[in-house]
């Protein structure tokens, strides 16, 4: 017997209303939309594309009046599985100085940030994605406006393996692990590529676009730094592309790649460095002025660059976009570079030697990268000078400080490329190996479809009868009229329930885990 | 700079080790069962079912959040156990 008739009873009522309310509510609110002139920026055919989160802003400029009430952009998911979450958002400034600060990577002189919409959980499956926000946000049109648009990986499904490409016009990275500006096109490991968005803004007028970046750049290499190429993939097609300035362009450019090896001596067991004298070069022209996308025919790589390309080991390339310098008769005598791009890639599968030498090389770099200043300059005194101070902030204890620091701080870069080495080296290894396969097929892991069931069933007589049962078809039917309950606002069944169905989980979590703490004390 | 070099040769060192053993890229087949592709396969499913009915992923998410807990008190009580075999069983 309930010694609490009461108190059930009081805690019963309210929690029922609450349910029934939170129903209810999305559905008998009224939205209020405002019509206003509606503009929209198309996109081109460039694209970006990312890894994990990118962050990607699209200038608005000032002047803007009313109040945004829809927006979109659309994206391409590369790398189907898991799922994903996208955001975008209105940064405004009040100042100018501010507004071109924010160009080039600092978000500080914002004086307010609006959320435009947020979606969780998209489903990530290859091919283009929109999404769409209807917000309510009222501009000033003497304030200054930065459009933000983020995707990133759900950590919960996929990890940080989804590569997705971004459609659109013009933007500028803003990446949240990257201080710099990059221009348009730019690659960034980890912090994504710049590129256009596609944009489209309802209830805001005179978007208007900043120019095309038309700086002669380089953008994309293949082999990208750092590569592994199988020996069974040989001969390799080393392909670049970017854009050539109509101003540097003269008949007769071209890209330049040139590729050194660096274990040529491994079969002596000496490693000599970079051994130039077995490097070789390759040219490719460039017709026109623009953009270019050039790259070898298996017969080119083997033809222009004379060494055999099956030897395992370290390579390095240099790409470069040349341009006739002086030209007598229309022969060009010398060429200039406007651009330039080193990287390396390995041969097959590079040695324990080969992995060391790379890996302390990319150390020492780290090193010397991360130094700043000479930790050494404040330990240049002299214990008999009267001058000096034995005190706290003194010489002595910044010279010790800093070298304590030189010594034992961690350069930035070291402790992340020491765990991908880790995975890569140790941990793909048997015995550990088994593991990290089971993680990365679950990390990787792509919704297939679901088995079918195949039945005979006896009935005499030596018949049977045959049953199938497509459990997919079965199931994704039922999923499909879950899906298609809409309320009259709108909103889908799993916008109107989930927040309840997270909060059950979670009490039920936090229950098992409170009485599982009591049983223990 | 003298961890990083530490950290930075115990990794190599050790990779240069385990080079020798084989790298596995796919889990191997035991009695006519190709462990590699029931994983896969299981995976996929799983995900589809996630795809399909969306509240599945909230169940596991709690499913996770609760092998966390347990996961934090293991290491616990480990902790507790090598500190009371070290002390000779001064904490109890």
């Amino acid at each position: 017997m309930n010694p609490y008739p009461q108190v059930v009873h009081i805690f019963t009522i309210p929690v029922i209303v609450l349910l029934v309310a939170s129903l209810l509510l999305p559905v008998s609110i009224a939205r209020a939309d405002i019509n206003l002139p509606s503009t929209s920026a198309s996109s081109d055919s460039s694209y970006i594309s990312g890894t994990a989160t990118s962050h990607l802003a699209q200038p608005l400029g000032t002047g803007y009046t009313g109040t945004i009430t829809s927006a979109s952009f659309s994206y391409n998911v590369t790398v189907a599985g898991g799922k994903h979450d996208a955001y975008m958002s209105l940064v405004e400034f009040d100042d100018l100085t501010d507004y071109n600060n924010a160009l080039s990577g600092s978000l500080d002189g914002a004086i307010a940030s609006y959320s435009i919409g947020a979606g969780s959980y998209i489903d990530t499956t290859t091919g283009d994605q929109v999404f769409s926000a209807t917000p309510s946000i009222t501009v000033n049109p003497s304030y200054y406006y930065i459009l933000l648009v983020s995707i990133q990986t759900n950590d919960f499904y996929s990890g940080s393996e989804i590569d997705f490409t971004v459609y659109g016009t013009e933007a500028v990275l803003l990446p949240d692990a990257c201080t710099d500006n990059y221009p348009i096109g730019a690659t960034h490991t980890g912090c994504g590529v710049l590129g256009t968005l596609g944009i489209t803004l309802v209830g805001i007028g005179d978007v208007s676009l900043p120019p095309d970046d038309t700086s002669t750049r380089i953008d994309n290499v293949d082999p990208i730094d750092g590569q592994e190429i199988a020996t069974s993939s040989l001969p390799y097609t080393f392909a670049v592309d970017g854009y050539i300035n109509e101003d540097d362009y003269e008949e007769g450019a071209r890209i330049m790649i040139k590729i050194d090896r660096n274990t040529d001596q491994q079969a002596q067991g000496a490693l000599l460095g970079w051994n130039s004298a077995f490097g070789n070069r390759t040219y490719l022209p460039l017709d026109a002025s623009g953009a270019f996308d050039v790259s070898t025919s298996s017969d080119a790589i083997t033809a222009n660059l004379d060494f055999p390309m099956d030897r395992v080991g370290l390579y390095r390339a240099r790409w470069e976009i040349q341009v006739p310098g002086f030209s007598l008769f229309g022969f060009a005598l010398n060429y200039s570079t406007e651009q330039s791009l080193n990287t390396r890639f390995t041969i097959g599968t590079s040695t324990p030697l080969d992995k060391i030498q790379l890996d302390q090389e990319e150390y020492l770099e780290n090193i010397i990268g991360s130094i700043e200043g000479d930790p050494l300059e404040q330990c240049n005194f002299n214990f008999f000078d009267s001058a000096f101070d034995f005190r706290l902030g003194s010489d002595l204890l910044g010279c010790i400080g800093g070298m304590l620091h030189w010594f034992f701080v961690l350069p930035p870069g070291v402790l992340e490329n020491t765990v991908v080495q880790l995975k890569e080296g140790f941990l793909t290894r048997v015995p550990w190996g088994y593991f990290t396969r089971i993680v990365t097929a679950v990390q990787d892991g792509a919704a297939g479809t679901l088995p079918t069931i195949h039945a005979d069933i006896p009935i005499g007589g030596g018949e049977d009868i045959s049953i199938e049962f497509d459990i997919d078809d079965m199931v994704g039917g039922a999923a499909t009229i879950t899906d298609s309950f809409v309320s009259p606002d709108g909103d889908t069944l799993r916008e109107i329930v989930e927040p309840i169905i997270q909060l059950i989980v979670g009490l039920l979590v936090l229950m098992f885990i409170w009485k599982d703490i009591m049983r223990s004390v | 700079m003298i961890s990083a070099l530490i950290l930075s040769l115990s990794v190599s060192v050790l990779t240069m080790i385990f080079s020798f053993f084989p790298q596995v890229e796919v889990l191997p087949t035991i009695a006519n069962v190709n462990l590699d592709t029931v994983i896969v396969g299981g995976v996929a499913s799983v995900y589809r079912l996630a795809d399909l009915f969306w509240y599945i992923t909230n169940v596991i998410q709690g499913f996770f959040f609760i092998m966390g807990y347990y996961a934090i008190k293991f290491t616990f009580k480990f902790l507790a156990g090598l500190f009371q075999g070290i002390g000779g069983g001064a904490i109890n």
